[in-house]
């Protein structure tokens, strides 16, 4: 099965670079972007400009820390408190280095943490175990 | 005459601004004591508001007046003084706690909004120069690599002031830490940066400590880092460390065979930004020991280097054995 992963970055010189490496670390998969939180919950949830989409989770959320409207970890805490989105797996990527942030994130249940710049192994490595850790939380 | 004080009180307080932090606090100990030093001790207790003065501490100090000081006006002039004092402590507490959230504002903006375009300039004359590698010049070929080293380093400035800055406000973890096994760590840690190196290791046993496990990695990666660094142009480097306690504090040194440097800079050694070498002779950001100095100092310890140029450095760290 493809794997899809939905990339949320609002900054589009950030969302070329991600796309480069996810070429690299993740190929044959397909990305989607959106820009903020609220287009990640729009897509999710088939509402707004993706009501019309075919509908299926993504595998994984690359998520970006700072975004406009909804941030990363305002969404990652709706996900996880929804049960009908709550076990997708979700990465943040992001440059934000406050440790604020990163204990927020592991707090709210994000699969991993990266802090850009990140190669294109290290992005595999965390997609990697975010996958199977994720699998391992579904099969009891 | 409780209610009298109370209402005197109240108004004193509306018409001060709450500045000198009467409350209504002060009807309990008027009930209990008697008004007048009720009264006050109540203002005392109104006035040291969100400062540390617990119940307990009010009762000790209101005992101790009432059994050494006999005369009501002169306690009534002691009951006014620790009250300004105290209201002047609670402002100065919030004027820090109000600059203390403005640098964390400060802090949080720099963490991620200016890493980001350092990020950018990194990464895409990364791409440019494996894209028009064949395009470019010698000369072109240089200017691109200077962008990518220069946007990395200050990437990692940025990084390492922002540790630096995070490390006074970093909650403190208290718990015996063995310095052996975070030697060892840390000696993992830095094995691919003395790969093919002739590197000897001379451990000896070290003491454990009282301390925050965390920070004092931390002060234990960059005395090793350092001494691997400096150590870089020997054909044989060696760096020993020890330990041992005495007279109520634990003793440990790090010592190597490198660069060393000149004694008379010392005392410049621990600054943030300071380096005595050349960064064509030594790589480096110049901070990794001013946060070793912070860390220590937060463990009331001490830390101190000896050396000669060209004949190595000893770090030297003193820490209380009942911190």
């Amino acid at each position: 099965m493809t794997e899809h992963i939905l990339l949320a970055e609002d900054n589009p010189r950030d969302v070329e670079i991600t796309l480069d490496l996810l070429a690299s670390a993740r190929p044959g998969s397909i990305v989607t972007v959106v820009h903020n939180g609220e287009e990640v919950l729009d897509f999710l949830l088939l509402k707004g400009d993706f009501r019309l989409r075919k509908p299926g989770h993504p595998t994984l959320i690359l998520l970006d820390v700072k975004m406009p409207k909804i941030t990363g970890l305002e969404l990652l805490a709706r996900l996880r408190s929804d049960p009908a989105i709550a076990a997708i797996a979700v990465v943040i990527l992001s440059s934000s280095r406050h440790e604020k942030d990163m204990l927020e994130a592991h707090d709210l249940g994000a699969d991993g943490y990266l802090l850009k710049p990140v190669t294109a192994e290290r992005l595999a490595g965390a997609i990697e175990l975010a996958l199977r850790e994720r699998d391992g939380k579904r099969t009891p | 005459m409780a209610m009298v004080s109370i209402a005197v009180l109240g108004w004193i307080d509306y018409l001060t601004g709450y500045e000198y932090g009467f409350s209504l606090f002060y009807l309990i100990p008027i009930v209990i004591i008697g008004w007048t030093d009720g009264a006050m001790a109540g203002t005392l207790t109104g006035a040291a508001g969100s400062i540390a003065w617990s119940t307990a501490d009010y009762f000790l100090f209101h005992t101790l007046l009432q059994v050494t000081v006999w005369n009501g006006f002169t306690r009534l002039a002691i009951y006014v003084a620790m009250g300004v004092l105290m209201a002047r402590l609670r402002a100065e507490r919030e004027r820090l706690q109000n600059a203390n959230s403005e640098l964390e504002a400060f802090s949080y903006s720099v963490s991620h909004d200016l890493r980001s375009p350092l990020i950018h300039i990194n990464s895409f004359a990364s791409k440019l120069q494996k894209q028009a590698a064949s395009r470019l010049d010698e000369d072109s070929t240089r200017y691109v690599g200077t962008i990518i080293d220069s946007a990395a380093t200050a990437l990692k400035l940025i990084d390492d002031l922002l540790e630096f800055s995070h490390l006074g406000r970093r909650e403190f973890h208290r718990s015996d830490v063995n310095l052996n096994e975070i030697v060892a760590g840390v000696r993992q840690q830095l094995e691919q940066e003395i790969d093919g190196r002739n590197v000897s290791w001379n451990v000896h046993p070290l003491p454990t400590v009282r301390g925050d496990p965390a920070m004092l990695r931390i002060v234990m990666l960059n005395l090793l880092a350092n001494a691997v660094k400096y150590t870089s142009r020997e054909e044989a480097a060696v760096i020993e460390i020890g330990g041992h306690e005495a007279n109520g504090n634990h003793f440990v040194f790090v010592r190597d065979n490198g660069a060393g440097f000149n004694p008379e800079y010392a005392a410049k050694l621990f600054r943030v930004f300071e380096r005595l070498h050349d960064q064509r002779e030594f790589e480096g950001s110049g901070i990794g020991l001013a946060i070793a100095h912070r860390i220590i100092s937060r463990h009331h310890g001490t830390i101190r280097a000896e050396g000669q140029p060209g004949k190595g450095a000893t770090f030297h760290i003193s820490l209380p054995a009942t911190s």
